[in-house]
This record gives structure tokens, C-alpha cells and sequence, in this order.
């Protein structure tokens, strides 16, 4: 039987513990095992990670710990001690995807790992969607320039300048944006566009 | 210590003997006695379990209440009880803060490890995935559920799901009723014209026994169907209920349960003596019977062993235990504070009893999380299918044809 990997299945997963050893550490050590994750740990005086091949890292919030200097493009989890504000800020910057509260028992961390890896994947769509929509927001511009250009040489009206636009992005396999530009740049284009 | 030199444990024994859940319980609150008067006899008056018996009679919040009285007022480090998970999520906090162990009994969704629970009860990978699996490979995976609307329908059927589509199955249909319903005759309508290769029930109490019975009706009414064509199967079903159901709607229904009355082991046939022997020949007890017993079992022989009541050294004791229980050999397994159970599949047979048609191989390690879940090393293959037989029941003649 080949069955689809359940959506909240997490065995085989390899975690990165950054907090020194304490009662807090080993209950969360001996949980990951229970979900069949593997982890490695790592005290709060050792410098930061920079490889890769972890798929989720916990820290300690109570310690200042680096991690501006860890390059680990995973979802975080902060385990929190101490909620005084000066910790909160700081545990702010940080951007947890989900948090942890210190004494950490068996509840709520199968549901914090859950949460983190979808607040994860939900937060890298946006940041791609916004990418997207900032780049074209960038060329709006140039497809006005690019519009008026066709409608003045060929006559043609809005709509139809817009249609002729998306027509040759659609053959150039490009972006309406990018062939904008490309019209805007070399004016004698815009002619042949029609 | 009492003067004479004699240790008293007290032991706090917590079920609803009264309100939804009260039939059910006195089951397990006899068993867990028996098997706490059997680790008395046997330590020979130098220990003597003595049984706190309080009944939250179904309120969900005087099981926390009633938790702390038997902690508090009565010194019980151990307890043995709670049926639903929403009863276990109530005293939860209580045991965790005052680090007292609770025995539980009752088998359950999964997802779930508390360092101050031991988990008797069958987890998810114990009961609902041999099914799932057993319908794979014997059935056209053309499930119906039908289940009361709460917790265990949803987390079983959500499993069921995930292994049945996965494999390329279809779930026809999920309807749910508010617990304690018993009006399901479009239920049953709607299955009979849908013709489902098999029901999913996670039906509860009477809305379950009323869902056999009207099934049962309907099938007979139907000219070109056969009891059996379209079998009902259960996670829950015990021997018990099958009284309640009454034949002949009881019979040929398909189970999954680590313990059945009828299982041909020594140690079973001397568990059903003695429980008939005191509390009455015609007692019947179930899978959740069996599991409380293991409860005071397992809880005795550690005491034994490590000389005292507290936790630590008792949990550790009955890490390193490995018992012959009615169903098995049990034993605990530390990494998950669950059991090694056997999981097992059977069918409903005339007389409320079962009869089982496959085991599993070995005890099998607790799975709560089901991490293993896309793992069958130990699943049910092409076991062939249990069918009546003829003496079954007088109005049932045809043998059960199970679609393959």
C-alpha cells in the first residue's frame, strides 16, 4: 500500500534543540523520540548553526542567544520562561513561528510543532505573493507609458492596447510588466507590436 | 504502617457508576477489585491495596473534584479509572501537579503522553488501523461512517480517512449524531441506498444499539440484500453490547478489540472464572474489564517489587514488568508510558460472543502518535473472511458475503 504522508506526520524530521541541558531540555528530548523525530542539541554558550539539514529549530528564550548569526531557513520555536516584556521584545524580533511555555510537559508540543510548520509555510507563500506583487507595483509605470505609446502609433483604444500587451507577454512567455519595459526602452518595438 | 507492620496503599478507583457511562463502568471498577484483591492475597497480608471507590457519576467537572479528595483526603498516590478522554483531560492537571499516577484503562484517539498516566487502554495504532488496514485488503474500500458527533469519531474516522483515500479508497459518507441520539432510521436509509461495501460505526451507548437494530430491520426488508452483505464495523463493539443489541441484529458484525471473552488462553479462562465466580455467573466482561484489571495488576506487582508507593519507584518497577494478561503478554513501554497489546479482529457470533478470525503475530508497541502510520510490517494481509454459519441464528440463513 502506497498512502499519501499524513499532513501532520513528523517522524523523520531532524530538530535542532539550541538550549542547555535542564528538566525543560529533556522532556522536549524525550518527546521529539515519541514523534519519531531525530534532534541534535546544542547549549546556549555555543555559537550559532550555519549548516544545514535541520527541518525545525527550538531556542531558548531566556537566553540571549544569537540568531541573527544562525542561517537556518526553518520554522522556530521559542521556548519561553520569562514573560517580561524586555523578553517579549526580544522573543518578537525573533519571529517565532510557535512558542513553548516553560515547565515544558508533554501537552501542547506535538500542537506547537504543527503550528509552527504551517505558520512557517503560510508566512514563505506571502513573502513570495508580496514579492511578486512589489515587482509589479515597481513596473506600473512602464505599462502606462507602454499602453499610452500603442494607443497614440496604432490608434487603438485602452482595452485593445491592454489586449495587445497581454497577447505578446502571453507568446514571449514574459510578464506584462517586463514587456513594458522592453517597449518602453526601444520605442521602434512598440509599432510591430500590433 | 499500621502497628501490626502492615502497609496500606490506598488505591483511588475513579468511574462513573451512575449518569451516561454508569453500565459500562461497574465492569471495570469489578475488575480493577478483583485484581487488587488477587495482589492481596498473594502478598499475604504485608501489604494490603485498599480501594477508594468515588463516583463522578458522569459530571465532567467532579471528576477533578473527586480526584483531589482521593489525592488529598484519602492519600491515594495511585488511580485507577476514567473512560472518556474528556474525563482523563480534567484530572490531567491534578495528577501532573501532585505527580500521582492514574491507570487508565480505556482504550482512546491517541495523541497524547503524560508523564503521570499509564496507558492500559489499546492506542490508535492498536485498534482502529488493523481494521483500516483489514478493510484494504479484503474489501472494496467503500466506507460509510456513521458516529456519535464528539472526539473519538473524529479523530478514528480522520484516520480512517487518511489510510482508505490514501490507498485510493472512498469515504461514501460521514454522518454524525449528537451523542445520545437515536432517531438513525434515514441513517440507515441513506446506507441502503448507497450501498456501502462496509459501515464505519463510532456510534456510542443506545444511539449504537438502536443503529444495529434498525439496520438489522431494514436488511431484511430488503429483497436483494442479505444480512452480512453490508457488514458493520466497530472499534468499540464489546460483548456486553451485544446483550443490549439483542439477536439477531448482534450477530456478524466485525470488531477490532485486543481483548474477546472467547480468546483460548489458561490465563483468560481463569480471569472469567474467578470474575463470574464473584460477581455472578451471567456478568460479562468486556475489553475495558480486562483492562482495569491489568490497571490493579500491573499497579500491585509493582508495589510489590519496589517495596513503596511512590511514583518514581513504582512507574520504574512496572517499566521492567511483563505480565500474562486474559489477553496476552502484556507489557509497558517506557518511551511512551502506553502497552504492548494484541491487537486482534472478530466477528459477532450467535450466543454474545466473538469469535476471532486474525491476531496479530506479537504484542505490538504503542504507536499514540501514530508517527508509524504509513508503516504495515504487522497489518492484517488477505485473511479471508469470516462468515456465518449456519446455526448461527435461525432467521439469519445466508453466509455473510464480504466483497472482495
Amino acid at each position: 500500500m502506497t498512502a499519501k504522508r499524513p499532513r501532520l506526520l513528523f517522524r523523520g524530521f531532524h530538530a535542532l534543540v539550541w538550549h542547555s541541558e535542564d528538566p525543560n531540555r529533556k522532556a522536549l528530548e524525550r518527546y521529539l523520540s515519541r514523534l519519531g523525530l531525530t534532534f541534535q542539541v546544542r547549549n546556549c554558550d555555543e555559537p550559532a548553526m550555519t549548516d544545514e539539514g535541520h527541518d525545525l529549530l527550538f531556542f531558548d528564550g531566556d537566553s540571549d542567544l544569537p540568531l541573527t548569526d544562525c542561517t537556518l531557513k526553518v520554522p522556530r520555536i521559542a521556548l519561553v520562561g520569562s514573560e517580561a516584556p524586555s523578553r517579549l521584545e526580544w522573543l518578537l524580533n525573533q519571529d517565532p513561528s510557535s512558542l513553548l511555555v516553560k515547565p515544558i510537559r508533554p501537552a501542547g508540543i506535538y500542537a506547537a510543532i504543527a503550528f509552527a510548520f504551517s505558520n512557517f509555510a503560510r508566512r514563505a507563500s506571502l513573502e513570495r505573493d508580496l514579492g511578486r506583487l512589489e515587482a509589479k507595483v515597481r513596473y506600473r509605470r512602464l505599462v502606462v507609458f507602454a499602453v499610452l505609446r500603442l494607443m497614440r502609433e496604432t490608434g487603438c483604444s485602452e482595452d485593445e492596447a491592454f489586449a495587445v500587451l497581454r497577447r505578446r507577454a502571453m507568446e514571449e512567455q514574459t510578464t506584462i510588466e517586463a514587456l513594458s519595459g522592453q517597449l518602453v526602452a526601444r520605442p521602434e518595438t512598440a509599432r510591430t507590436a500590433s | 504502617m499500621t502497628s501490626t507492620g502492615k502497609t496500606v496503599v490506598p488505591v483511588g478507583i475513579l468511574y462513573s457508576l451512575t449518569g451516561t457511562y454508569g453500565t459500562v463502568s461497574w465492569d471495570m471498577v469489578n475488575s480493577a477489585l478483583l485484581g487488587l484483591d488477587e495482589c492481596n492475597e498473594r502478598l499475604e497480608g504485608r501489604v494490603e491495596f485498599r480501594p477508594v471507590i468515588l463516583d463522578p457519576g458522569g459530571r465532567l467537572s467532579a471528576y477533578a473534584e473527586h480526584c483531589e479528595t482521593l489525592i488529598r483526603d484519602y492519600g491515594c498516590r495511585h488511580v485507577i479509572g476514567c473512560y472518556t478522554s474528556a474525563a482523563r483531560k480534567q484530572v490531567l492537571p491534578i495528577l501532573e501537579r501532585t505527580n500521582t499516577l492514574l491507570w487508565h484503562s480505556a482504550r482512546y484517539e491517541g495523541f497524547e503522553a503524560s508523564e503521570n498516566v499509564i496507558y492500559i487502554g489499546a492506542a490508535p495504532n492498536q485498534h482502529i488501523v488493523p481494521l483500516a488496514r483489514y478493510v484494504l485488503a479484503n474489501m472494496a474500500p467503500e466506507i460509510f461512517c456513521v458516529g456519535s458527533n464528539y472526539i473519538w469519531t473524529w479523530e478514528t474516522n480522520r484516520v480512517l480517512r487518511d489510510l482508505i483515500v490514501g490507498a485510493g479508497g472512498r469515504i461514501l459518507a460521514q454522518r454524525l449524531v449528537p451523542l445520545g441520539e437515536t432517531g438513525i432510521d434515514h441513517i440507515v436509509n441513506e446506507i441502503l441506498t448507497r450501498r456501502p461495501a462496509a459501515v464505519f460505526n463510532t456510534l456510542v451507548g443506545e444511539s449504537s444499539y438502536q443503529f444495529f437494530r434498525s439496520f438489522w430491520r431494514a436488511v431484511s426488508a430488503t429483497p436483494d440484500l442479505d444480512p452480512g452483505d453490508i457488514p458493520i464495523l466497530s472499534c468499540s463493539l464489546c460483548e456486553p453490547e451485544l446483550h443490549l443489541i439483542g439477536e439477531p441484529a448482534s450477530i456478524g458484525h466485525i470488531t477490532s478489540a485486543v481483548y474477546f471473552q472467547s480468546l483460548e488462553r489458561a490465563e483468560n479462562k481463569d480471569f472469567l472464572k474467578r470474575y463470574r465466580a464473584r460477581f455472578g455467573a451471567h456478568t460479562s466482561p468486556s475489553v475495558d474489564a480486562e483492562a482495569a484489571y491489568i490497571c490493579a495488576k500491573l499497579l500491585g506487582r509493582a508495589i510489590a517489587v519496589s517495596g513503596t508507593d511512590a511514583v518514581d519507584a513504582v512507574r520504574t518497577a512496572a517499566f521492567a514488568d511483563t505480565f500474562e494478561a486474559p489477553q496476552g503478554t502484556v507489557r509497558l513501554d517506557p518511551e511512551t508510558n502506553h502497552s504492548y497489546l494484541t491487537p486482534r479482529l472478530a466477528i459477532s457470533r450467535a450466543g454474545f460472543q466473538f469469535e476471532t478470525f486474525w491476531e496479530a503475530p506479537k504484542p505490538i508497541k504503542p504507536d499514540p502518535y501514530l508517527a508509524w502510520l504509513d508503516d504495515d510490517r504487522d497489518a492484517p494481509s488477505l485473511i479471508g473472511h469470516p462468515s456465518y454459519r449456519s446455526d448461527d441464528a435461525k432467521q439469519v440463513q445466508p453466509p455473510v458475503k464480504l466483497v472482495t
